[in-house]
């Protein structure tokens, strides 16, 4: 298929909103198709600890995460398109996570909501706590907190929706359900007799190469 | 409420031949407790269950505790008069010896019928290798079934009499005993921006040795 | 004979999983038919760790006749975090935080058992007021849980969220409170051995007294949707029943053990804190079924509204926290103690033991078998200063034989040379010395060693 070069629209905002009077939209199909995405990601109903009772907080009155299109929380992986890990992941718990992701259907994102999902949190010298659920599948927004509030949830769902916004649906930087090239699915750990085997995905996990932070020139 | 004194003599006398034994405790709680052999552990708890003085009725709390062997260094002052009849000469002696460890279980026992408690029982293992069995409560007990696979899981203490002794809280391929002492995590090391004590000596393990500093040093970019 | 069903796998697609397909769980079979000689064809299914309910991470391998669960097989750990290993390498204030993330909706309740079993284990008191404030937050946290508790339990029976919105309503208004009071909404650590760290101020108070006021109002509404409904009384009322002599035995405690008929509530039994002060009243079930268990919760919730208004009513004035209780160096005797609370779920006990160690003291007595003709000397740091620890370490190292110079001076005399040994002040200056004493100095450790003649 030939790839259409995007040519710079020569029309004016002024006359766009002109045009929106009259009752005619024109935006490109890339907009449009990620302005449908961003708005409209539904969750997984996927809690594990304390932070997901923040999680349902945000989804109730006060916070109301529907009216940031995260309208239901769906029960089944097949149907949802984010994996909100909330609350610690434990080297028991840590193949189920991993098998309910490769069950999500692409596209998929995935937030990691409190410090438990991002690095082990609190509990990180644990013998049953991974430490940080990127061990094993692709993060795309961190949140921070022991329990962030729900506006540091919405926050990141809104993070999310713009970076959803900023993908490009062709080329080398398409998102991972539109290239036929990669494979999706992260390998599902298993029990060993000391730790999980392996202890993390050496492709996804890839922390920097010094022990120490050089400071910045 | 009996005292624990009261209980133990009427436990030796139920029961000629067990050993129970008060354990003071040091703290201001006062909540001294029983230590009983573990031959007569079924059959006494059963009696601390029954007995309408006591009707301990509900177990509430069952744990495990890690005692790992001890040097004990004991200095022992013998007092040797001096033969020409001077002042006596004092000889201090030290002997080192090695106090074997054990594994023991607390059982925390209360009575909702008669509203009183606790009456802490223990009971200990005879070593930390091989000698781990004790006799299980849940016969007794049902609350003692959880809570003694989770001893079995986390310390190692084997249960004669439970009807489903295994792990609980680890997976069944888990082969060590996390809770003991001297129980070593597996090497598993993430990156730290401020690592310091033995964190540190962990990050030198995993991450190379930075390399001389070049001219212009550039900061490390973070991959995927 | 038995019929394995596996769902079938779809063809791969580009990137569409297959792997793990007829595994989905660690046990193996996830749905199968099994044929039982007492119960004809039965259907066994893997629950979890991730289900729909709000329960958390929790497996069970039920066994069903229809709709009737008639064996459950119960597989835990999906949440263990070893809260007991890491207080092992913590101080005792430091578990303080971990067990708000024990039963994390009921923050305050956990820090308070946890605070009853370090005080049992160094026998300190706590002043009333702090007690009373104790009082008001459990009994605050309960009308949390319980509300919380029945939003979930219609939830889990297909509501859809509408009572859980009601029920997130008022427990958004209550963390308001908590967060106001400790800094945090949910994770509180706000309970300190011998009292409580921050006195309430008077305006958190009259909002406290404003929430209790109108609480009523809405168990009332809460109720009136829900206690009568027709389908909530089908689907609870007869199902998940449990005798009083089970309960006893498997060690149940709280809400689930008095909805068998049991009355065994703590703040009754134990009579800890202040609770004899104050008239309440605790609701006994007969049948021991989920609706049983529902009621007791909606009944304890108005029996906490009145305990509320009494402790609110009778706050006294005084200290928030016991002043013999010292935050740092605390160190209790080498003993143990078991301390429980009536939590809004039910009982939570800590058992603690303590061998009198502490890790400052054996650093000094350490230090101490230097061999040194001067003397060892020290002084405090900034940290002795804020904890008021500043006597406590003084008395340390005089028990080993060491001298701690407080904002003081010790000439010393070496071979023949003078010199002195200075501490500084808390605000680190060094105090003012005569004509011809040392000029040069400089700092060791905070303590400072000054030349006499040298400019």
């Amino acid at each position: 298929m030939d790839q259409i070069a995007p040519t710079t629209v020569p029309i004016t905002d002024a006359e766009r909103d002109e045009l929106r009077r009259h009752g005619i939209l024109l935006t490109g199909l890339e907009e449009l198709y990620n302005w449908g995405r961003s708005r409209s990601v539904w969750p997984l109903n996927f809690g594990l600890a304390c932070c997901a009772i923040e999680m349902i907080a945000a989804s109730m009155a006060k916070f109301d995460i529907a009216r940031f299109g995260s309208e239901v929380f769906r029960p089944s992986p097949r149907q949802a398109d984010l994996l909100i890990v909330s609350g610690t992941v434990t080297k028991k718990m840590a193949p189920q996570v991993v098998r309910l992701w490769n069950q999500m259907p692409e596209p998929k994102f995935c937030i990691a909501m409190g410090a438990c999902a991002i690095s082990g949190g609190p509990f990180k010298q644990g013998y049953n706590v991974l430490k940080g659920i990127d061990r094993f599948i692709p993060v795309d927004i961190y949140i921070p907190g022991c329990p962030p509030r729900p506006e540091a949830l919405l926050h990141g769902l809104v993070q999310l929706q713009e970076k959803m916004r900023g993908q490009t649906i062709s080329g080398p930087d398409a998102p991972r359900h539109l290239r036929a090239d990669l494979d999706c699915d992260c390998p599902i750990p298993e029990f060993g007799e000391h730790d999980l085997e392996p202890p993390q995905n050496d492709i996804l996990f890839q922390p920097p190469a010094s022990p120490v932070r050089t400071p910045k020139a | 409420m009996e005292t624990p004194e009261q209980i133990r003599d009427r436990l030796l006398a139920r029961f000629p031949g067990a050993q129970v034994t008060v354990v003071v405790n040091g703290s201001p709680s006062a909540q001294h407790s029983l230590l009983v052999d573990a031959a007569h552990g079924r059959e006494m708890a059963g009696f601390l269950r029954d007995d309408p003085v006591l009707k301990l009725d509900q177990c509430s709390n069952v744990t495990g505790v890690d005692w790992p062997e001890k040097e004990v260094v004991e200095t022992r002052k013998t007092t040797v008069p001096d033969p020409a009849g001077g002042t006596p000469k004092i000889i201090e002696e030290k002997s080192k010896r090695i106090e074997p460890g054990c594994l023991e279980v607390v059982y925390h026992l209360f009575s909702v019928a008669l509203r009183h408690g606790p009456v802490v029982l223990r009971m200990r293992t005879g070593n930390r290798t091989d000698a781990v069995t004790l006799p299980s409560l849940t016969p007794v007990w049902r609350s003692c079934e959880f809570q003694e696979r989770e001893v079995f899981d986390l310390f190692g203490v084997k249960f004669d009499g439970h009807p489903d002794l295994r792990r609980i809280l680890m997976w069944d391929a888990f082969k060590d005993h996390p809770m003991r002492k001297d129980y070593v995590e597996p090497d598993d090391y993430e990156w730290e921006p401020t690592p310091h004590g033995d964190v540190l000596a962990k990050a030198k393990k995993h991450f190379p040795a930075p390399a001389a500093p070049a001219a212009a040093p550039t900061p490390p970019t973070a991959t995927a | 004979m038995s019929t394995e069903i596996t769902p079938s796998a779809s063809p791969a697609a580009g990137g569409f999983p297959t792997s793990g397909m007829q595994d989905l769980s660690p046990g193996g079979a996830h749905v199968r038919a099994v044929h039982d000689e007492f119960h004809g064809d039965l259907l066994e299914v893997s629950m979890g760790p991730h289900h729909p309910s709000t329960h958390g991470v929790f497996r069970m391998v039920v066994t069903l006749d229809g709709e009737r669960i008639v064996k459950l097989k119960p597989v835990f750990g999906y949440l263990h975090r070893n809260h007991e290993k890491l207080g092992e390498g913590t101080s005792y204030l430091g578990s303080m935080p971990y067990t708000d993330r024990l039963d994390y909706l009921c923050s305050m309740t956990n820090n308070w058992a946890y605070a009853v079993a370090v005080e049992k284990l160094a026998g300190l008191t706590v002043p009333e007021r702090a007690e009373y404030v104790r009082v008001i937050l459990a009994e605050l946290t309960r009308l949390l849980n319980h509300t919380c508790l029945a939003g979930f339990l219609m939830q889990d029976c297909g509501c859809s969220g509408t009572p859980l919105m009601y029920a997130f309503r008022e427990r958004e208004k209550i963390l308001d409170l908590f967060e106001s009071l400790s800094g945090s909404r949910m994770m509180c650590n706000y309970q300190r051995f011998g009292g409580c760290r921050v006195d309430p101020p008077a305006d958190w108070l009259a909002r406290a007294q404003t929430l209790v006021d109108g609480y009523t109002a809405f168990l009332d509404e809460f109720e009136a949707l829900l206690t009568g409904n027709e389908i909530v009384m089908a689907r609870t009322q007869g199902v998940g029943c449990m005798s009083a002599a089970l309960a006893v035995s498997a060690g149940v405690t709280g809400p689930a053990l008095r909805a068998t008929g049991v009355a065994h509530d703590l703040r009754k039994v134990d009579g800890y804190g202040v609770y004899p002060r104050f008239n309440f009243r605790v609701p006994l079930g007969a049948h021991g079924d989920v609706y049983d268990r529902y009621m007791i919760r909606v009944l304890e919730m108005r029996e906490s509204v009145g305990i509320l208004q009494q402790a609110l009513a009778g706050l006294p004035g005084g200290p928030i926290m016991n002043p013999a209780a010292k935050l740092r160096g605390f160190r209790p005797k080498a003993g143990e103690a078991y301390g429980r609370i009536e939590g809004p779920k039910g009982e939570i006990g800590f058992y603690l033991i303590s061998d009198g160690s502490d890790p400052l003291e054996d650093c000094v007595a350490e230090l101490s078998k230097l061999r040194v003709p001067l003397g060892i000397w020290g002084c405090n740091g900034n940290h002795e200063g804020y904890a008021d620890a500043e006597d406590d370490s003084q008395e340390m190292f005089q028990r080993y034989g060491m001298r701690l110079l407080r904002q003081s001076a010790a000439p010393l005399e070496c071979r023949g040379g003078r010199f002195g040994v200075d501490s500084p002040g808390r605000a680190g200056r060094l105090r003012a010395r005569a004509p011809g004493e040392g000029l040069i100095c400089w700092r060791v450790n905070g303590a400072t060693v000054s030349l006499p003649g040298v400019s």
